[in-house]
């Protein structure tokens, strides 16, 4: 019997549930169609390219030019700090708008209600993929061999919400760019990004505990479905009566 | 039908248990128009399934976390405290499912009846009705007693805000009932049927129906 890491079967309910639920989101937002499909299976492979490809590599650079070597260097100067909790909002709020370099994955962006939606599916992709690779990352490891398959629940739990968190910061940033400011856009995405991550980076320099770093998280979930609703108004094309999907019985008020 | 359902009705009362309602559309209409009960059913749905399938998943989540050993040590009592939280969640969406066929609209003398079984009850007087719709919701985020096919209570949407709900949709094709300053969102199985007997009693109430 070939040895499966314990991380696998609450790994793949992740995908299944991220897939399924916010897939009925994206379905039911998009007015019930199905051209977003395709941004989120392109957006699939793009957390593990930016891993492998960037990070990575920078990474090891910065660490090598340094002489700082994270695991065991006490005292990290702080640029080090500033420098991890950045690298990641830059080089990935970058490549989850890769694809759009394809001229027929743009053509929805050019709506608000298109960018919304295409950056949510991008997001969703995005983060769809980094549960894969994360999940594939700690089995290769080795990690964790000894914890029963049951008790990765928090995995479920923060890939999940760090699903719908890829999917907004996504969509400010195509619906600002809708509007001619790309960069603006950008870095309104980057600056998401790295608040997200402050709460960790906190944690582990010692200031806050990990109680109020996993509270962060929350509050940063909070703000994130506050900012979709919020987006959905402002990117509301106007209603027509042709198109309206309303049947009126009676009103008082006629 | 008898006079102590009828006093029963009227005086809100949340005891389905002795009412004999005649199931189905009520198509014998009086004079009035007024006096008669008429009990409509909902669209049919797999919401019960998902209620199910989410009260299942929730179990099947939690109990081994609590119960199971972890590698030699206990679990701590914090722990096993919040999982029980948890799986109190998972039985209270069993026991919505259960009651998934007891959901009914009942057009009475003075008001329509929502029920949900024993777990909801909303009742809107005719003379405070306002607007009849059907339409399409969106939703939203927040989270809210609502799974495809099936949305209780207070549930929140992007477009029209709060909406108490008693239906087997939960975003398309909704009845939406405006009485006041509350909406509430059904789903009729024979929707123009029940809308032309609402429309009825909304004007053997006295209220000025302006119909579209």
């Amino acid at each position: 019997m070939i040895p499966v890491h314990p991380i696998v079967p609450l790994a793949a309910v992740t995908l299944l549930l991220g897939a399924g639920f916010y897939g009925w989101l994206l379905w039911m937002w998009s007015g019930r169609r199905w051209w977003w499909i395709a941004h989120v299976l392109v957006a699939l492979p793009l957390s593990a390219a930016v891993n492998v490809l960037v990070k990575a590599p920078v990474g090891r650079t910065v660490e090598r030019v340094s002489g700082i070597e994270p695991g065991s260097t006490p005292g990290l100067p702080l640029w080090f700090y500033a420098f991890a909790l950045m690298l990641a909002p830059l080089t990935e709020e970058a490549i989850k708008v890769a694809p759009l370099l394809v001229k027929r994955l743009r053509v929805p962006v050019a709506t608000p209600r298109g960018a919304y939606i295409t950056g949510l599916a991008l997001g969703v992709g995005f983060g769809l993929g980094e549960a894969v690779y994360l999940a594939f990352a700690i089995a290769r490891s080795g990690s964790y061999v000894d914890v029963p398959w049951f008790q990765f629940t928090g995995f479920l739990n923060e890939r999940v919400v760090t699903m719908l968190l890829h999917a907004t910061m996504v969509a400010v940033m195509l619906v600002i760019a809708q509007r001619g400011h790309w960069l603006l856009g950008y870095l309104a995405a980057v600056a998401m990004h790295a608040s997200t991550n402050v709460g960790a980076l906190l944690y582990q320099l010692g200031i806050v505990s990990q109680m109020v770093a996993g509270l962060w998280l929350l509050v940063v979930l909070i703000a994130a479905v506050l900012v979709l609703q919020w987006l959905w108004r402002v990117t509301q094309p106007p209603v027509s009566a042709e198109d309206s999907s309303q049947t009126v019985y009676f009103t008082r008020d006629a | 039908m008898q006079a102590p359902e009828i006093s029963r009705i009227q005086d809100g009362s949340q005891d389905q248990g002795d009412m004999h309602f005649q199931e189905g559309v009520h198509s014998q209409e009086s004079d009035s128009g007024a006096s008669r009960f008429a009990v409509f059913r909902p669209k049919p749905s797999f919401g019960w399934l998902w209620a199910l399938a989410l009260g299942l998943f929730i179990l099947l989540s939690t109990i081994p976390v609590a119960v199971l050993p972890s590698g030699g040590e206990p679990v701590p009592v914090g722990i096993r405290v919040m999982m029980g939280a948890f799986a109190l969640l998972g039985l209270a969406f069993f026991v919505t499912a259960a009651y998934f066929p007891r959901m009914r609209y009942t057009l009475g003398p003075d008001a329509l009846v929502l029920t949900y079984g024993p777990l909801l009850y909303y009742r809107i007087p005719y003379a405070n009705i306002d607007d009849v719709r059907s339409t399409d919701l969106v939703i939203s985020l927040w989270s809210s007693a609502r799974v495809p096919g099936l949305a209780l209570w207070k549930v929140p949407y992007t477009d029209v805000g709060n909406v108490f709900m008693c239906s087997t949709r939960a975003a398309r094709g909704v009845l939406l009932i405006r009485a006041g300053k509350k909406l509430y969102g059904i789903s009729p199985a024979e929707e123009r049927a029940f809308v032309d007997a609402l429309l009825l009693r909304v004007r053997g109430s006295g209220a000025v129906a302006g119909d579209a």
